[in-house]
């Protein structure tokens, strides 16, 4: 699904170098294609808040106001994630995190099988004990599938600090679900 | 790419509980969109007029300056005369002579200054040389 979404960005980008970049609908149309994607990165690293909507919207916005910056040879989903990482740590910079997390606000319906939703809220439990840096680096790689090369241009952290992150992460999740394998 | 098994597992437990973007903030955020562009392309736009506008106006006092100058500058009060003098126009029988060229004499007079200039040539008068 990511090399859709990258082979057709790619053709995005190569209609937008012709034709105007600042065109509301080339805008729209490349939003599109990867706003569910960033707005549940959003929605995850602030644990579920109400406010991941205002945070989600201040990211395009600042996108929209940012793209005469753009160079369209970059990856403009590494671009806008940037963006989005910046703005959740903006956010916690002026709020406090929540302190619990609660079944609630992961789980929107009660169609749920017991087991699975205790094992989805366990994940998310050893997520939210994460510093939020740590937590942006876990849904960046979990959520979203971005390699380890990319979430360091996106965070600014460094491949090692990264892989002690997930490590970490990992080990606890696997002790929790009860799973051996060790990631290399 | 998540290659590792435990990876693939977590991913998809986290993936589990995805949403999407609610249709009132899709809607809100597509007229700021919208707006944002529009308002952004008018400002341009009026830049660029303006700078248009800015290089026409350059244009205009720099050529009329260029044309009316010379109409400004005040005129000189001269006067020339310029008198041609001959000698004798008949010889003593009365046949006429050949009109002679004796002496070329120009006078220039600046009132204002009250200083008249005199020039003139005589005796070997030739139109393409300096006596």
């Amino acid at each position: 699904m990511d090399m859709k979404i990258s082979s057709t960005m790619s053709n995005f980008f190569s209609i937008l170098k012709k034709k105007d970049v600042l065109s509301s609908d080339s805008f729209i149309t490349l939003l599109e294609s990867i706003e569910d994607s960033l707005y549940n990165y959003i929605l995850k690293s602030i644990n579920f808040s109400e406010d991941a909507d205002d945070v989600y919207q201040d990211t395009v916005l600042r996108a929209l106001k940012y793209l005469h910056t753009f160079k369209s040879e970059y990856s403009f989903k590494t671009w806008i994630f940037t963006i989005a990482t910046n703005q959740v740590r903006y956010y916690f910079k002026r709020n406090k995190p929540n302190s619990s997390l609660y079944e609630d606000s992961i789980f929107t319906d009660d169609d749920w099988d017991r087991q699975e939703k205790t094992r989805i809220s366990e994940v998310f439990r050893i997520a939210e004990q994460l510093k939020p840096r740590q937590r942006q680096v876990f849904f960046l790689f979990y959520q979203n599938g971005f390699s380890i090369k990319e979430i360091s241009e996106i965070t600014g952290l460094k491949s090692g600090n990264i892989r002690f992150i997930l490590n970490q992460s990992r080990e606890s999740i696997k002790a929790y679900l009860g799973v051996n394998n060790e990631y290399k | 790419m998540n290659t590792n098994k435990d990876d693939q597992m977590i991913s998809k437990l986290v993936c589990r509980v995805d949403r999407s973007v609610p249709p009132a903030v899709k809607r809100e955020l597509k007229k700021a969109i919208y707006k944002t562009l529009e308002n952004r392309k008018t400002r341009m736009k009026r830049i660029f007029l303006s700078y248009q506008a800015a290089a026409i106006a350059v244009l205009l006092v720099i050529s009329i300056l260029t044309v009316i100058k010379p109409f400004t500058r005040p005129k000189p009060d001269t006067s020339r005369k310029f008198i041609v003098a001959t000698h004798r126009t008949v010889d003593e029988s009365g046949t006429p002579l050949n009109r002679q060229v004796y002496e070329i004499r120009s006078e220039f007079e600046i009132k204002k200054k009250k200083i008249k200039i005199i020039w003139f040539q005589r005796k070997t008068i030739d139109k393409g040389r300096k006596s």
